[in-house]
């Protein structure tokens, strides 16, 4: 009896598995033959503000995902569905296959490149700069952070420089990985648990404005000169040079300036 | 502009963040719901010892309470649907939620098989045979005789993992979805005041915790009263 049971439970289970595995490739072949557009999942940051967020209504929101849903506007064989994803996850949802493009503010890094694929028009200007408290002048360039307390994002392109210097060099930078955005950030900073960090000049005073100006920003030489890109799974090609096709008439016609301006308060390519 | 910390904001956020309760509850019931039917199913593979589902249930219960809740929701949302595409089933583009679910469903299983365990190893052996001897079935005596006191024994352990299961429930945003938690991080960094959420997430997290314990003793107690 008690055979018969478990025999017919994974007669069951089979059964289901070949069902519902003939159903989605049916349903795969159905989108691939009629002409209904493409969709693409994208998966924003969560706590980055004004680049990528949730909004009031708990949609992703910012200056990304409005340069993206332009690009979809002109580009009508894609669908465009967007969730949002903290940083950290971001490229793992790409290589999870949970995505197929990825921004937040994304940086082009060797080790990226050989992961994944990068549109070859940038979407914003990213050189950052060193911050440190108020009044605090020891620190100018990236060698004097050796033996300093450096805060920095999980998975962002600072980590990895900051991470590439030490590989490189017996005085070592004490890298601090910060989870929880910007006020996380000035508050170690002004109470002296980091010694410094790097944010773009356009996040510095959107920082500095929000909790009262304790920071300082070293106007003497840049810590990274680099732009944002968005960032596709290898096999996209075709997508990433339609991106790159409109992200320059965007650039052409004053739609990306115009995007710009209405969440950053600055053009796309200035620092 | 601000400061980084203004106690009028917690006002302003309370409303919004509580909006997002349903969903830290829709965990917990779905959690505590499916724990409590597989950890059933496990215990009772384990008691009777049913060959290979009992090695499959040690495996399974040690490996659960093992391994950290977050790793376990890590490989249940990416690594999971990969191991599925090799054979064909593409569920990549699934609701999160679900693979929240299934992932605090399960762990919820391990913790509530053992519990069921040890609430039934605690009904004395005599028991047992005194049932067989007035000849109910294994099943009867299960249902009539056996469960009815295991559940005095399990069920103060029981509302503490209900407790456990609903703060848990925090670590869901790691996979973006928006909870309690995912809430107060979202306007955390929308509005640039993150300490204000995170305090009204300890009053609410505070108030249910307080009232759950006392709905438990409270149960507790009329459970054992009309058992006496």
């Amino acid at each position: 009896m008690k055979k018969h049971i478990l025999f017919y439970f994974l007669l069951a289970v089979i059964a289901g598995a070949l069902l519902t595995g003939c159903g989605s490739k049916q349903a795969a072949e159905q989108s691939a033959s009629g002409s209904s557009p493409r969709e693409i999942s994208v998966g924003a940051g969560s706590n980055f503000e004004p680049y990528t967020y949730i909004d009031k209504d708990n949609q992703p929101a910012g200056y990304d995902v409005a340069v993206l849903k332009e690009i979809n506007r002109r580009l009508p064989q894609y669908q465009f569905k967007y969730q949002s994803i903290e940083l950290k996850n971001l490229l793992l949802s790409l290589d999870a296959k949970k995505i197929q493009l990825a921004t937040q503010q994304f940086e082009r890094n060797p080790d990226r490149e050989n992961k994944y694929l990068f549109t070859n028009e940038g979407f914003a200007n990213y050189d950052k700069r060193l911050i440190v408290a108020k009044g605090r002048t020891d620190i100018k360039t990236i060698d004097d952070l050796a033996g300093k307390k450096v805060g920095c994002g999980q998975g962002s392109n600072t980590a990895a420089i900051l991470e590439k210097y030490n590989q490189s060099h017996d005085n070592k930078i004490n890298i601090v990985y910060v989870q929880n955005g910007n006020s996380a950030v000035y508050d170690d900073i002004v109470n002296g648990r980091l010694d410094a960090g790097v944010m773009t000049r356009k996040t510095f005073k959107r920082t500095n404005d929000a909790f009262g100006g304790g920071l300082d920003i070293v106007d003497d030489n840049l810590f990274s000169k680099s732009e944002a890109y968005f960032i596709l799974s290898k096999n996209e090609t075709q997508l990433r040079d339609d991106i790159d096709t409109v992200l320059k008439e965007m650039k052409a016609d004053g739609t990306l300036s115009k995007l710009s301006y209405e969440y950053t308060n600055s053009d796309y390519n200035v620092e | 502009m601000g400061s980084l910390f203004d106690i009028r904001l917690v006002f302003e956020y309370f409303p919004t963040i509580i909006s997002r309760f349903h969903i830290t509850l829709l965990i917990v019931v779905v959690a505590i719901g499916v724990g409590l039917l597989l950890g059933l199913f496990i215990a009772l593979a384990r008691m009777y010892k049913i060959p290979i589902l009992n090695q499959l249930s040690i495996v399974y219960v040690s490996f659960i309470r093992g391994t950290p809740l977050i790793v376990q929701l890590f490989i249940i949302y990416y690594g999971f649907p990969l191991l599925l595409d090799e054979i064909g089933i593409d569920v990549t583009q699934w609701e999160k939620l679900y693979f929240v679910l299934i992932a605090y469903g399960l762990n919820n299983a391990a913790f509530m098989s053992e519990i069921i365990r040890s609430a039934i190893s605690s009904v004395a052996v005599g028991q047992h045979e005194a049932a067989y001897s007035v000849g109910l079935s294994r099943w009867q005596t299960l249902r009539r005789i056996i469960l009815p006191q295991a559940f005095l024994t399990a069920f103060p352990v029981f509302g503490t993992r209900v407790v456990t299961t609903f703060e848990s429930t925090s670590l869901a945003f790691t996979l973006g979805i928006l909870d309690m938690i995912g809430q107060a991080q979202a306007i955390g960094s929308r509005t640039y005041h993150e300490l204000e959420g995170y305090v009204v997430l300890a009053i609410i997290f505070i108030a249910v915790s307080m009232i759950l314990e006392k709905i438990f003793i409270y149960a507790e107690k009329r459970l054992i009263l009309n058992r006496r």
